[in-house]
């Protein structure tokens, strides 16, 4: 099926944004298994992997368009020292997925794609959920302090 | 921050380079190798931020200092 105007342009962006994304929770999940904080680690790896699966279905609905996935571009990867500036740089990355998410909607919306629109939206749901655990985290470091919050964030031993 | 994946650099790093008296863009891409094979050239073409991060030590001290972009 041909692409409406300038779809295919919007889903590439998006796409570069997801790679980036990847990458960006890829290492932060990696360097929280590296301090031991077990939980983050596998919340932020099950983020990236969450990304994958995004970039997946945009390379198909790409193609399905008959446009060619640009998986050459990559986005500026932010990532963190500290705990704290990972989740900062994360809630940032994804403020700025749902504000190009956003805008790619209202053009499918405009040019009449509404199959694209809805895979979008879908995608907006998910950023939005994920801010709200970025912010949630951000709001319990405020309330119990860092050294708490990253207590909890360690794997207890079993038995 | 990392400033710079290529090369493994953080904002401090960038702040002691600019106590050293390095603020100039040349100057940083020399003495930081951003030019080499290693590298993705992104920071040379950005080069101002980092050369304004590297001159910035004193108001990157208070707490709600501006942050680099990367
Ligand atoms: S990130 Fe600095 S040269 Fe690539």
């Amino acid at each position: 099926m041909k692409a409406k105007e300038g779809v295919i342009d919007f889903l590439n962006k998006i796409l570069t944004a997801d790679l980036t994304s990847i990458n960006q929770y890829f290492v932060h999940a990696k360097m929280c298994e590296n301090w031991g904080y077990e939980r983050l680690h596998h919340k932020v790896r099950e983020r990236s992997f969450d990304e994958m699966k995004d970039a997946e279905e945009l390379i198909g609905h790409i193609l399905y368009l008959e446009g060619v996935p640009n998986m050459q571009r990559l986005g500026a990867v932010h990532v963190g020292e500290t705990v704290s500036e990972q989740l900062k740089a994360d809630l940032k990355s994804e403020q700025e997925m749902v504000r190009l998410l956003t805008e790619a909607t209202s053009h499918c919306a405009k040019v009449g794609d509404y199959t694209t629109r809805h895979m979008l939206e879908d995608m907006v749901k998910d950023s939005d959920r994920h801010i709200d655990w970025i912010e949630t985290q951000l709001e319990t470091i405020k309330q119990v302090g860092l050294e708490n919050y990253l207590s909890h964030q360690i794997k207890k031993e079993d038995g | 921050m990392y400033v710079c994946l290529c090369k493994g650099l953080t904002e401090s790093d960038i702040h002691r380079v600019g106590q050293a008296g390095i603020v100039e863009a040349e100057k940083l891409v020399e003495v930081l190798g951003l030019n080499d094979d290693e590298c993705c050239g992104r920071c040379v073409r950005d080069i101002q931020e980092l050369a304004d991060l590297a001159t910035r030590k004193l108001a990157l001290q208070s707490s709600n200092s501006p942050r680099c972009r990367y």
